[in-house]
């Protein structure tokens, strides 16, 4: 690739971009696929959009403090309002900001758009109104209606944590208010003196981090959310994309074998010591069954790493070389 | 791949969802902090700006809690969160227009061939040397997608849905998902190659 400036728009483009976009996504089609292949541009135009989707899916601006819990105490303030809500402890935002905390426009008790209602439904979105030209009414449009979805992801592992669910909202409670959560994946059992056991009893194992554990001295919360399950891909062979590993991590925790105890990982293996190289920069997520596998990552001996967390896209796949555990990609999927 | 009732039961928000439903605080405490901030983060991208993100999430939120009796559990919450988040998004820009902010002369129309979901027209574009900075900026060149278009891609690219959520999401089939988000991105391509081509060609490629 030598340039990421597009050809001119030709209307042969729009063909092309349609099959370089797919490829992005990793829905193309061989025709579209060879199409990309062999047009002369399709390498570049295959990169100009891969980079548009990576600079769009790069987080860009978090919401203020303040205003974000003026948002949530509007929306616990609708909750009281309904008259539904039980008194189950204080910590979350007072009802009362909602009234007086720093909107930015006053919103707050305010009449808001009944978003998520039929599109019949009175108090819909901007009723009445097409002002935007489109010639569908939001409300109309049933954007708000729930319909059956073809869910991305569930695992029949998953059945295996009913009896922890209960533990699991305790152990989310006990998150809240934290302000910056550490994941470490496998624990610290080298640095921080808990052992694996001591972590590995399922996705409900919430260890607080001892004093100074945070590294590099800094004064940061850490608590560790384990992974309850080991899965293991065995090798992912000599790969130089990494959306061939994510499709095979997809797969496997899809439609998992049986996966070891997460307790099962000698400690001194390739897998815990990169774990522990690379958890300090996993933030407020939490693991289920933890997908690993080996191979040749664009010629790198390499470890892949995937599990399911708390965020959008719900995945992460970490390949890390294994000599020194260097984080090679990181791919939310 | 089908999902059970059980194993979607697994789901921390399931878990959360039910217990607020029956009318635990803090359990929707918990279920809203989870999703508030990607929740904002769509509203961001969509309005592209932080008060009018702030407005959409709040409407969101709220809207999420009222409806909350309704949902039915057919789809995920975090979808359904999406979608209202979306609406929230597109009602925002809705309102802006019928206030004609003048600071936001860079939008897209609104009632623009693209709206509609039919035929686009990319946005006629001119990324001066002065304007470089500002194509670098992801916000100011969504801005010049119509809404439609700009939450397909967010969708696919912030958020990481499927077409097929997606299309859900804004109400129209796969197949124009497809085509909005293909568009979308090549009308995005020149205002953000300047600022990205050289982290881009920093970053190995793993595609022929």
């Amino acid at each position: 690739m030598t340039s990421l400036e597009p050809p001119l728009p030709v209307p042969d483009d729009d063909v092309l971009d349609a099959a370089a976009s797919a490829l992005v996504d990793g829905v193309a089609t061989p025709e579209e696929a060879a199409l990309v292949a062999a047009s002369p541009g399709g390498a570049a135009r295959l990169a100009a959009l891969q980079a548009v989707s990576e600079a769009v899916g790069r987080p860009g601006p978090t919401q203020d403090p303040a205003a974000a819990a003026s948002t949530l105490a509007a929306a616990l303030a609708a909750f009281d309002a309904a008259g539904t809500g039980q008194a189950t402890g204080g910590d979350g935002p007072d009802p009362d900001q909602a009234a007086h905390g720093p909107r930015p426009s006053g919103l707050a008790n305010t009449a808001v758009p009944d978003l998520a209602s039929d599109g019949d439904a009175p108090g819909s979105a901007s009723p009445g109104n097409d002002e935007d030209g489109d010639g569908r009414e939001a409300a109309d449009e049933g954007r708000g209606n729930v319909h059956a979805l073809t869910p991305r992801r569930g695992s029949p592992t998953s059945v295996r944590w009913l009896p922890r669910l209960g533990a699991v909202a305790a152990a989310l409670v006990l998150l809240v208010g934290i302000a910056v959560l550490t994941v470490d994946l496998l624990g610290k059992a080298g640095d921080s003196g808990t052992s694996t056991n001591d972590v590995a009893a399922g996705p409900t194992s919430v260890a607080a981090a001892p004093p100074g554990v945070a590294e590099g001295g800094a004064a940061m919360a850490r608590t560790d959310v384990m992974p309850s399950m080991l899965l293991d891909g065995g090798s992912f062979g000599n790969e130089t994309a990494v959306e061939a590993i994510a499709l095979r991590a997809a797969a496997a925790l899809d439609n998992p074998p049986v996966p070891g105890p997460a307790d099962a990982l000698p400690p001194t293996s390739d897998l815990q010591r990169c774990l522990d190289a690379v958890a300090a920069t996993m933030t407020n997520e939490v693991l289920g069954t933890l997908y690993q596998a080996e191979g040749t990552f664009q010629g790198v001996p390499a470890l892949a790493i995937a599990y399911d967390r708390v965020g959008d896209p719900p995945r992460l796949l970490l390949v890390l070389a294994r000599s020194d555990c260097a984080l090679l990609e990181r791919t939310p999927f | 791949m089908s999902v059970t009732g059980e194993q979607r039961s697994a789901d921390p928000d399931e878990v959360s969802l039910a217990a607020a439903r029956a009318g635990d605080r803090r359990a929707l405490d918990d279920l809203l902090r989870r999703h508030q901030p990607r929740l904002w983060a769509v509203c961001r991208r969509l309005t592209g700006s932080d008060a009018d993100a702030d407005d959409a999430a709040q409407n969101a939120l709220i809207a999420i809690v009222r409806a909350l009796p309704s949902f039915d559990g057919r789809s995920r919450f975090g979808t359904w969160a999406y979608r209202i988040a979306v609406n929230a998004s597109l009602d925002e820009l809705r309102r802006r227009r019928r206030r004609a902010d003048p600071g936001l002369p860079g939008d897209a129309d609104l009632s623009g061939p693209g709206a509609g979901g039919g035929g686009f027209e990319p946005v006629a574009t001119t990324v001066g040397p002065e304007s470089a900075a500002l194509a670098a900026d992801v916000d100011a060149a969504l801005r010049r997608l119509p809404p439609d278009f700009r939450a397909a891609v967010v969708l696919r690219d912030l958020c990481g849905l499927d077409y097929a959520e997606i299309a859900e999401i804004l109400g129209v089939p796969t197949g124009t998902v497809r085509s909005r988000i293909s568009r979308g991105r090549s009308a995005l391509a020149p205002l953000l190659s300047a600022g990205n081509s050289d982290d881009a060609r920093r970053r190995p490629t793993s595609r022929p």
